[in-house]
């Protein structure tokens, strides 16, 4: 199991030292300041803060989208039968990387967080960070089933229904449901500010964050069970 | 084997001066940066600068992956499988015991401060305070690096080493000895007992050196028992943020009665530590047993 997981990491190099790149170069604009003396436009070392945490946590969405498309080969999943792992072991691999991942966006989001924080005084956002870490573990535990029974393609088109389910969800309770806490003079973004800073719906948030976690462990345990039974059905269907 | 002990002990010299070495500097940046000792007042430790201390809790780890590679030694033997199968009671102890003897701990030092036990555990703002308890568990994860920065050092490399220079119940010893000096830097600005008690900060560099004795023979048996540093940094996780999850639901606001005396700040850590030295001492006898059966195997 731990070379299938060195194999993973191999796979996806490139993509693994873009995401090295750009987080050392958000950390060196961040921290030129105290460790090197010099001053970087404040402009720039502001965007970078907010921009960091961003670009990762969407850096490893892609990646994770990608995990099971070398893969999806007769031969290699007849091989990887046979191994003592068995499928099983190939199922808990893709499920390891992905989490590895997420965890490793999380750890730089949490350091470029406290960075900004002591740097810049600005407001923390981590907890926000964390709460789309959790959204984005459901998102996979979700997925996943689907792209090893499915396939790929088949699988990120299911994806693809789910976010546009959630779209019209949104969309039909904007034009339909009661949105008066939405609608305020301040404008979104000072809204949004006072939303993150805790300000406003902060009950209701700290129940969120509080059950998230738990919902979206469960759901991940699940999927990785799940798509152990689905992986050799799904392999039937893989080209040579 | 001269040659062997004299290799270790030089691998643990330079880990120790990466681990130990760096965190004087960052923290005495952040006290002269604030003007003061960072945890000697509230209004400055909220500052968001303080934060910045945290980092030196990868530092260990970072000790860890230059000593390694630098000294030739490899990867082989870091502890760093989960190791999940037959050893899932290590991970539930992982989780259970910290929060058992937190609430426990919390519970004392209350009592000691007068509170009305009976007030205490009516949970009035039970639903209230729910939430809190429910998530304190799991926000070691969004950190989790910062607790594996410290156990991948503690456990998962300085005991190790020790343990190839002493018995394991000396290296357990040292081992504590050195990771609560290792916070010499922060208890000297104020953190856990603040700046104003008596014997500062020589009192409080010893108990922070016996109370890391006591949780590193816990966090030692766990990683010894599982061979991962896992379970140790799952329960470092909840130590240090979640001891109070199990009692937060139930503790009414006004369980303190007025003009009650609180027992100062050494007084409240030594109640609080009780449990935690049971932890220890159970945790202690099991290991010397453990080395004793090794020994007579070998």
């Amino acid at each position: 199991m731990q070379g299938l997981l060195y194999k993973e990491f191999y796979e996806n190099r490139r993509w693994l030292k873009l995401f090295a790149a750009f987080a050392f170069y958000g950390f060196f604009i961040m921290l030129s300041r105290i460790f090197f003396m010099f001053k970087v436009n404040e402009q720039l070392e502001l965007l970078t803060a907010f921009a960091t945490p961003l670009v990762l946590m969407l850096m490893t969405g892609i990646i994770n989208t990608t995990i099971f498309r070398y893969d999806e080969k007769k031969l290699w999943s007849g091989f990887v039968s046979s191994t003592p792992v068995a499928a099983k072991g190939q199922v808990k691999s893709k499920y390891l990387f992905a989490l590895l991942l997420y965890m490793i966006t999380l750890s730089a989001c949490f350091i470029a967080d406290t960075l900004n924080c002591a740097l810049h005084g600005a407001a923390p956002v981590f907890e926000t960070v964390a709460l789309v870490f959790w959204v984005q573990l459901i998102f996979s535990a979700l997925e996943f089933p689907f792209v090893i029974r499915f396939g790929s393609k088949k699988g990120n088109n299911i994806r693809a229904v789910i976010v546009i389910a959630l779209l019209f969800i949104i969309i039909v309770y904007a034009l339909f449901g009661d949105i008066s806490i939405f609608i305020t003079e301040e404008g979104f973004y000072d809204f949004a500010t006072r939303l993150l800073k805790g300000e406003i719906g902060a009950k209701e948030m700290l129940w969120v964050n509080a059950v998230i976690p738990y919902v979206a462990i469960t759901l991940y345990i699940l999927s990785y069970k799940l798509s152990c039974k689905f992986y050799q059905k799904g392999a039937e269907s893989f080209e040579n | 084997m001269k040659t062997d002990k004299m290799i270790t002990v030089v691998r643990l010299v330079i880990f120790l001066i990466i681990a130990c070495v760096p965190g004087i500097f960052i923290v005495t940046w952040i006290n002269s940066y604030l003007g003061a000792p960072m945890y000697s007042n509230p209004a400055i430790s909220s500052s968001p600068v303080v934060g910045l201390a945290n980092f030196c809790m990868m530092l260990p780890a970072f000790g860890v992956l230059v000593t390694r590679v630098f000294t030739k030694q490899g990867f082989k033997d870091a502890l760093l499988e989960f190791n999940a199968r037959g050893n899932l009671k290590y991970y539930a102890m992982a989780v259970l015991i910290p929060l058992a003897y937190g609430t426990i701990g919390n519970l004392l030092s209350n009592l000691a401060s007068g509170a009305d036990l009976g007030k205490m555990l009516t949970g009035e703002a039970f639903w209230d305070l729910f939430p809190i308890a429910l998530y304190l568990p799991t926000s070691i994860i969004p950190c989790i690096i910062m607790f594996f920065g410290e156990e991948f050092g503690w456990r998962g490399y300085l005991i190790p080493q020790l343990e190839k220079l002493m018995p394991t119940p000396a290296a357990v010893i040292v081992g504590g000895v050195i990771w609560g000096l290792w916070h010499a830097p922060i208890t000297i600005s104020g953190h856990n007992f603040g700046v104003d008690y008596p014997g500062f900060p020589y009192v409080g560099i010893l108990l922070m050196i016996l109370d890391c004795i006591c949780m590193g023979a816990f966090l030692t048996l766990l990683t010894r028992r599982t061979k991962s540093v896992w379970p140790a940094v799952i329960a470092h996780g909840i130590n240090n943020t979640a001891t109070t999850a199990l009692l937060i639901p139930f503790i009414s606001p006004t369980y303190i009665p007025t003009g009650s005396t609180t027992p100062d700040v050494i007084a409240t850590f030594l109640i609080y530590g009780i449990p935690v030295a049971v932890t220890g001492i159970v945790s202690f006898v099991l290991l010397c047993l453990d080395w004793k059966k090794e020994r007579k195997a070998a």
